[in-house]
């Protein structure tokens, strides 16, 4: 083996131009291949992927008859009837854990003023919304059940740092609308990179702070989603937004995404129940004049939402393409040179072959040739794609605005190990499979081929 | 050691069909030392190919201590070729890239001998050919006198039965032509036996018999027709 080692070192020496050229060839392209494929892979990728298969997005289909949803991501929210009645069918229901929750905004602002105000992406939930997201708190907990109607906010971290300057707020007053609340928790949500709770799937801007269901209705907290209306509603649909919870409230408007956590043990049970509570919903509502649409339901598992989403990161999956196209059109170089390096190596194969080498062993000298090659080219190409992330991440937070937290930006141009060691496989495959040929037809050259004279 | 029996040799282009050897009858004892001559382009080259295991012919047997070659798979006629034969090209045929202790170790390492037998042995060959000093030189450094010992240091290294030459002086002035010569001479009376292809016919003269090759026929001659060849 060590013999074999030394004679393949030997190999690579002989015309050293065109193996570095061929090593540059190859790390070009890999680095490409693993800088785009981390980008794509890290974009649909959340914390709770683990149990996505079991969380789902629950919606009635109360829209006009002529109704066009386009994607699972126009699954229209319930309205407040709705939900109400959903809410009120699985209360008891431990399997089926449920949370409501819709997208606002407000700024942010202590009392005494003493820093600059946050312009702040919310939502307003249950307590049960921290047991969708399982997200982390830094301070403090979510609000009990029964301070639904209570004036009180979590933060997320980066509006705690913008505020507080990092440290602990709890117990501490902030002001939105000139009305005061409380902070009782202080969450990091920097690993969400998207925004699936209100099915927008946003990356970069979560939630900075959450506010109980109860009080956002209150206090007339802005409805900032996607809130589509039946026709009749049309007219008010902008008060609605602004200013008519009551209104809202009986409207048929819908503005409340829920999701449901199905229990792992009892999914396919759960599953059915709630599939069974919405046709029946449904079909009872119908009398009423309601549910018209020929898809009264949908039901949406969080997973599915996630591969679609991969698959719509238009941009990002085009430059992968690229990266795969400019990754073959390397390989079919590589062999383009090591067919030109066999052609000035015949002579030396040939010699070789005289001097005693047999096929087999010329063989395994030039695949020993190769695998060391592919594996300098390999850790060129993942040196060089860590480089270009890191490159990527300071340009992507040079062009994010001053709120973005670096650490989340940093997470989705970070090389996920796994994803790292499959390319790295995946690759030498690939260069192993392309550099055969050159190789075999190296190795059939006959003793004498190249000797005369 | 060596029996051919009506061996041919066609090589074939798509435009024409060359007879590089037909119908040569040939045998060779152990110990001899043959010179075989010819005009260029006869056939020599390829006899001594066939003869090395180097290429295979149509027709005819061929046999090796006994052995019928043609019956032999690429794994045993190389490691015929590495243990049996040591041969000495009509160019060097020496790698750039390696200085002469690499040189000389490539047919040791296709053998699978260890590292240290592998250094006594170069060392040894390389003291024979008169370069002892000079293992970590690199081929282009050295005269075409040196580099075609160093040649012959790596056809002996692996201690051969059967060394064929060809034209090993056929690039060196007649004083270096000699000293080649006398070392090839010593190899063979130490037991080796020699086949060597030659355009010098005062050389070949001083070989133990001679053939000669004629549009790639075979047959011997005797000293005084290569008399007559030299004037
Ligand atoms: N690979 C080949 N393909 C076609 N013809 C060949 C090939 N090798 C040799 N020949 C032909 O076979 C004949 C014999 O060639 P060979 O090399 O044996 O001659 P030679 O006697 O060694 O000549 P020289 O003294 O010039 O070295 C020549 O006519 C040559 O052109
Ligand atoms: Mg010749």
């Amino acid at each position: 083996m060590k013999d074999l080692m030394q004679l393949a070192w030997r190999g690579l020496k002989q015309k050293r131009k065109l193996t570095l050229l061929m090593v540059l060839n190859l790390a070009i392209g890999i680095t490409l291949l693993l800088t785009m494929g981390t980008i794509v892979t890290r974009s649909g990728h959340s914390p709770i992927d683990q149990r996505a298969d079991r969380v789902y997005h629950v919606s009635l289909n109360f829209m006009d008859p002529e109704f066009d949803r386009r994607s699972e991501f126009r699954s229209p929210p319930l309205t407040f009837r709705d939900a109400g009645a959903l809410a009120e069918a699985f209360s008891a229901n431990d399997a089926t854990r449920l949370s409501f929750n819709y997208t606002t905004s407000f700024v942010l602002d202590l009392p005494d003023n003493s820093v600059r105000p946050v312009t702040a992406e919310a939502s307003a939930a249950d307590p049960q919304y921290f047991d969708l997201l399982q997200v982390p708190f830094i301070y403090g907990a979510p609000w009990r059940e029964d301070m639904q109607d209570a004036a009180v906010i979590v933060l997320d971290k980066k509006a705690n740092d913008l505020l507080f300057g990092g440290a602990n707020s709890i117990g501490k007053q902030v002001v939105i609308n000139n009305r005061q609340l409380e902070v009782v928790g202080v969450m990091d949500m920097s690993a969400y990179l998207r925004r699936f709770q209100n099915m927008r799937f946003q990356a970069r801007a979560n939630d900075m702070a959450v506010v109980p269901l109860g009080y956002a209705h209150a206090n007339n907290l802005p409805r900032t989603g996607f809130m589509p209306c039946r026709t009749k509603e049309e007219a008010a649909r902008t008060r609605y937004r602004r200013e008519d919870v009551q209104g809202l409230k009986s409207a048929e408007c819908g503005y409340l995404h829920a999701w449901a956590v199905l229990d792992s043990v009892q999914h396919d049970n759960s599953h059915a129940e709630l599939t069974l509570w919405m046709r029946n919903y449904t079909q009872q509502q119908a009398s009423q004049g309601r549910f018209g649409h020929s898809e009264p339901y949908y039901l949406t598992q969080l997973a599915s939402l996630n591969d679609r989403m991969s698959d719509n990161l238009y941009w990002e999956q085009i430059y992968l393409k690229f990266a795969y196209l400019l990754f073959a059109i390397c390989l079919i170089n590589t062999i383009g040179i090591l067919l030109a390096k066999n052609q000035s190596r015949a002579k030396l194969v040939s010699l070789y072959r005289a001097l005693g080498a047999n096929k087999l062993y010329i063989l395994k000298v030039q695949l020993l040739e190769l695998s060391m090659l592919s594996g300098a080219a390999i850790a060129l190409g993942l040196l060089l794609a860590q480089f270009g992330l890191v490159a990527m991440f300071h340009l992507a937070l040079y062009q994010a605005d001053y709120l973005a937290d670096a650490e989340q930006v940093r997470r989705m141009y970070s090389m996920d190990t796994l994803f790292a060691l499959q390319a790295a496989v995946g690759i030498f495959v690939a260069i192993f499979a392309a550099g055969l040929y050159p190789i075999i037809k190296a190795s059939r050259t006959a003793p004498a081929a190249q000797l005369r004279g | 050691m060596l029996r051919m029996k009506n061996i041919s040799k066609i090589y074939r282009t798509e435009l024409v069909e060359t007879h590089a050897l037909s119908d040569v009858n040939f045998m060779v004892e152990e110990g001899e030392f043959i010179a075989v001559t010819g005009p260029s382009g006869s056939g020599k080259t390829t006899f001594l190919n066939i003869t090395g295991l180097l290429e295979n012919f149509e027709q005819g047997t061929y046999e090796l201590d006994g052995e019928d070659v043609s019956t032999l798979d690429d794994k045993q006629l190389s490691r015929l070729r590495n243990e049996k034969i040591g041969f000495i090209f009509q160019g060097f045929n020496l790698i750039g890239d390696l200085n002469l202790y690499d040189n000389i170790e490539v047919p040791l390492i296709f053998r699978g001998l260890s590292a240290k037998a592998r250094k006594q042995r170069i060392e040894e060959s390389l003291e024979l050919v008169g370069l002892g000093g000079r293992a970590s030189h690199f081929p282009a450094q050295l005269s075409g006198g040196q580099q075609q010992r160093v040649a012959i240091a790596r056809a002996l290294a692996g201690k051969p039965r059967f060394l064929l030459a060809d034209e090993p002086t056929g690039n060196l002035d007649t004083l270096m032509a000699r000293q080649v010569m006398e070392l090839l001479e010593e190899i063979n009376r130490q037991g080796t036996t020699l086949l060597m292809v030659t355009h010098d016919h005062e050389l070949a003269q001083r070989a133990h018999r001679n053939i000669q090759i004629l549009d790639g026929q075979l047959r011997d001659i005797n000293k005084n027709e290569l008399v007559e060849l030299i004037s």
